[in-house]
């Protein structure tokens, strides 16, 4: 049971952790932002508590000085610095790691850990000095001006029938403290001698002076199941806070010496302003207000193999719902025909819903990336904006899975070699902060996804010689522009001459092509020298249910996925017969093509009119010719297994209505394979 | 006959308090949960605070009438639920159910 709170509270955190980097983020443009500062604060009291709950103790220990830094930030005795945020972001990386850790017990992971508390430290003990610099009155004005909250006094009278109905008046103070600062007086003086005193009875009465920002039916809320029993009044003596100044330090004390309840004139000195109770209800009432807002529930947490698991079971209904189609037209009973219709709506419905559900928003993933351009553009002396525009999109969270890596790599790519120093930015006539342009939008069917830089671009000629000196080219080789950038995606071509920690080491475009046509999308770059680079991925929304064309090879059925698909073209057998190297020519232009029934080794039979699907891949046309086009089917593609692994063309599988097979063609693979010539045409 | 009936009342509503009781633990609590329990709670209050007197759960009673009071406000809309006012309802409930666990043990022989 444990175990599955441990869970939780990681999972928890590590979402606390993305809502402190995002925050920290925010605070780096908008140093003095109060409400920032408080999200980080509550964001580590809440790892620093859970963790020491949960038995993550160095965790607690270390979030313990990183939380007093930030108290020390909120309370104004320590400024926001661009040292401060980084020395917090290299601590977050520290707090994953304890999360998925645990408690270290690596000598040297403790000694680390250790160095980085007293680095923590030292922030504190090395501002005291900067602290001293202000004057006391300067900084309890500033204190007085950014703080919302309000101190009261409140006087709880409990009856001495109050234990006796089962209420513990300490819980109730505990609930008081819990809704900010708080100083709690008792007044014992109404305690019997001992052989009077009844155990049932309460002889004890409470002040607390309440510094908050809740409000007022707030802490009347904390009383609310013992009002009969108590005379209580809470009364604001202050529209900030007042607890730490002298002179209310002095009343306490003096009040605790005499054991003489405090008064509301008492404070009067103190307190500067004193709103009208109109003010105070509208004030109340907006708080109320956001409280609401703040208390509804938009979403709800679901384990990520709950969403599989039902995409799973749709899955299957999509498959028997087409197998009782299948029966209920072989069989004309009207009552089957429209329950079949029925439920293939309802399914309908419930396949849009499931897949909608395991959408997840790109956003999730983009901190990563606001971290990794911030962190090394400091590392390079670099200037660099990283705008986001579309992070709110969603993908499947599969895609998003798999698309992690290749963004970071496009990501390093453009703060390595395309963003320039601010000197040579400066010289080259450009700002000499660049930017990095990270967008996502919808197209059709596709989600496309752009990195796009301001940077030097890409020198087509140096890519060109550098292919020919690697002699992944011939030296006589005609390349247009888009084929001589294509050369980026050929498995170990490095442009840049250091290998650097960031990129560069022969193993990055082609890398990140396959990955992406893995998840069946494409990537293409554009790029102009001297004025920057974009990279393009375009990407299907999802994974497990394609819209397909169903075409037969042979004996057997395939899908191709529609979204490759341009359009059909019916062929006459005899322009095949008389094309060269597998190229034929249509409407004036030449179209290379393959035949299926090659590469899947059917039998050729005859045809009066032969079927080529033609596939658009990067901006290319390719035919696919087949034996014939059977028509639209909604394909839900089921992976091959281990057994079938190893082959490259296919990329799935789906059980069609009838029950036989059929096989999902990957096109990009197919068009891959074409080119490196391992499939027959 | 009386002891089955007290019985039956107290198990079914100490069964109740505790169901309510663990539903208030839960971190965030769904809005069109929070009314349920808000009827939850008020059903088991009235109940106790009504019938209890009669079954010899005085004590009990009487501090679920204070949630019956304040429950009734609430759905009548003269009142809103805040989160301290759910933990409130939380401790209370607490109370009742180890109040009413001793009156039952003090009232009914150990068989």
């Amino acid at each position: 049971m444990l175990d599955k709170f441990k869970a939780k509270f990681v999972e928890e955190s590590m979402d606390n952790l993305q809502d402190l980097e995002e925050s920290l983020f925010l605070l780096e443009k908008d140093l003095d932002n109060k409400e920032l500062i408080e999200r980080i604060f509550r964001a580590m009291h809440s790892l620093k508590g859970g963790g020491a709950m949960f038995g993550f103790n160095h965790l607690s220990d270390f979030t313990h000085h990183l939380e007093t830094i930030f108290d020390w930030v909120r309370n104004n005795k320590l400024a926001v610095t661009s040292d401060l945020i980084s020395l917090t972001f290299s601590a977050i990386d520290h707090i994953k790691n304890l999360i998925k850790t645990g408690d270290l017990t690596d000598d040297q992971e403790l000694k680390g850990h250790n160095q980085f508390i007293v680095r923590l430290q030292s922030v504190l003990s090395d501002s005291t000095s900067t602290i001293s610099v202000h004057s006391a009155v300067d900084s309890q004005n500033i204190n007085d001006e950014i703080s919302e909250s309000k101190t009261y006094l409140i006087n709880f009278i409990p009856q001495e029938e109050l234990l006796q109905n089962g209420t513990n008046p300490l819980y109730l103070l505990d609930d008081i403290h819990a809704l900010g600062e708080a100083i709690s007086i008792a007044y014992t003086h109404k305690v019997p001698s001992l052989e009077l005193i009844d155990i049932t009875a309460n002889y004890c009465l409470w002040q607390i002076l309440l510094n908050t920002s809740e409000s007022l039916n707030e802490i009347k809320d904390v009383f609310i199941f013992v009002e009969d029993e108590c005379e209580l009044h809470i009364d604001q003596i202050a529209d900030s806070n007042i607890l730490q100044k002298p002179e209310c330090i002095e009343i306490i004390n003096k009040a605790k010496k005499g054991n003489s309840l405090l008064k509301i004139e008492d404070f009067q000195s103190l307190s500067q302003l004193k709103p009208s109770s109109q003010e105070l209800e509208s004030g109340e009432e907006k708080k109320k207000i956001t409280a609401i807002k703040e208390h509804k529930i938009s979403s709800i947490r679901v384990a990520s193999h709950k969403i599989d698991e039902l995409v799973t079971l749709v899955s299957e209904l999509v498959t028997i719902q087409a197998q009782l189609s299948l029966y209920s037209e072989s069989n004309e009973d009207p009552v089957i025909v429209s329950l079949s219709e029925n439920i293939q709506k309802l399914s309908r419905q419930l396949r849009e819903n499931a897949f909608d559900i395991s959408l997840i928003p790109l956003q999730s993933e983009l901190m990563r990336f606001q971290r990794l351009v911030r962190d090394l553009s400091k590392d390079q002396g670099k200037d660099i904006d990283f705008v986001i525009e579309g992070g709110d999109l969603e993908l499947d969270k599969n895609i998003i899975e798999h698309l992690t890596d290749p963004l970071l790599h496009i990501l390093r790519n453009s703060i390595d070699h395309g963003i320039e120093l601010p000197e040579e930015r400066i010289a080259s006539g450009k700002s000499p902060k660049g930017t990095i342009l990270f967008k996502a939008f919808h197209s059709g069917a596709n989600v496309i996804i752009e990195v796009s830089d301001d940077g030097k671009g890409m020198d087509l000629d140096f890519i060109r010689q550098k292919a020919i000196n690697k002699e992944i080219i011939d030296q006589n080789a005609v390349l247009t522009d888009k084929e001589v950038l294509d050369l980026l995606f050929v498995s170990g071509f490095s442009t840049k001459d250091a290998v650097s920690d960031v990129s560069g080491r022969g193993v990055g475009m082609d890398v990140v092509r396959r990955k992406i046509a893995n998840i069946r999308g494409e990537v293409s770059i554009d790029t102009e020298k001297g004025k920057g680079t974009t990279i393009t991925i375009r990407l299907p929304l999802t994974l497990s249910i394609i819209d397909g064309l169903l075409v037969k090879v042979g004996a057997n059925q395939y899908v191709i996925p529609i979204s490759a698909i341009d359009k059909i073209h019916a062929l006459d057998p005899s322009q095949l017969k008389k094309s060269f190297n597998n190229v034929v020519v249509l409407d004036k232009e030449q179209i290379p093509y393959i035949d299926l029934r090659n590469v899947f080794n059917a039998p050729e039979v005859e045809h009066d009119v032969i079927q080529m699907v033609m596939i658009k891949a990067e901006d290319r046309i390719t035919g696919v010719i087949v034996d014939s086009v059977i028509g639209e089917y909604q394909t839900v593609v089921k992976p091959l297994g281990r057994y079938l692994k190893k082959q490259e063309i296919l990329s799935g599988a789906t059980i069609m209505g009838d029950g036989t097979l059929a096989m999902v063609v990957d096109t990009s693979r197919l068009l891959m394979e074409r080119k490196s010539k391992k499939v027959a045409g | 006959m009386l002891t089955e009936i007290k019985q039956q009342f107290y198990k079914e509503t100490l069964q109740e308090l505790k169901n309510i009781s663990s539903d208030l633990s839960a971190q965030v609590i769904e809005s069109d949960k929070k009314s349920l329990l808000v009827d939850r709670i008020f059903s088991v209050s009235h109940q106790l605070s009504g019938t209890g007197p009669m079954l010899g759960f005085d004590m009990s009673s009487k501090i679920s009438r204070k949630l019956e009071k304040t429950f009734y406000e609430i759905r009548s809309g003269e009142k809103e639920v805040s989160l301290q006012l759910l933990w409130q309802t939380k401790r209370t409930i607490d109370s009742i159910i180890d109040c009413i666990t001793e009156e039952n043990q003090t009232q009914v022989p150990q068989q």
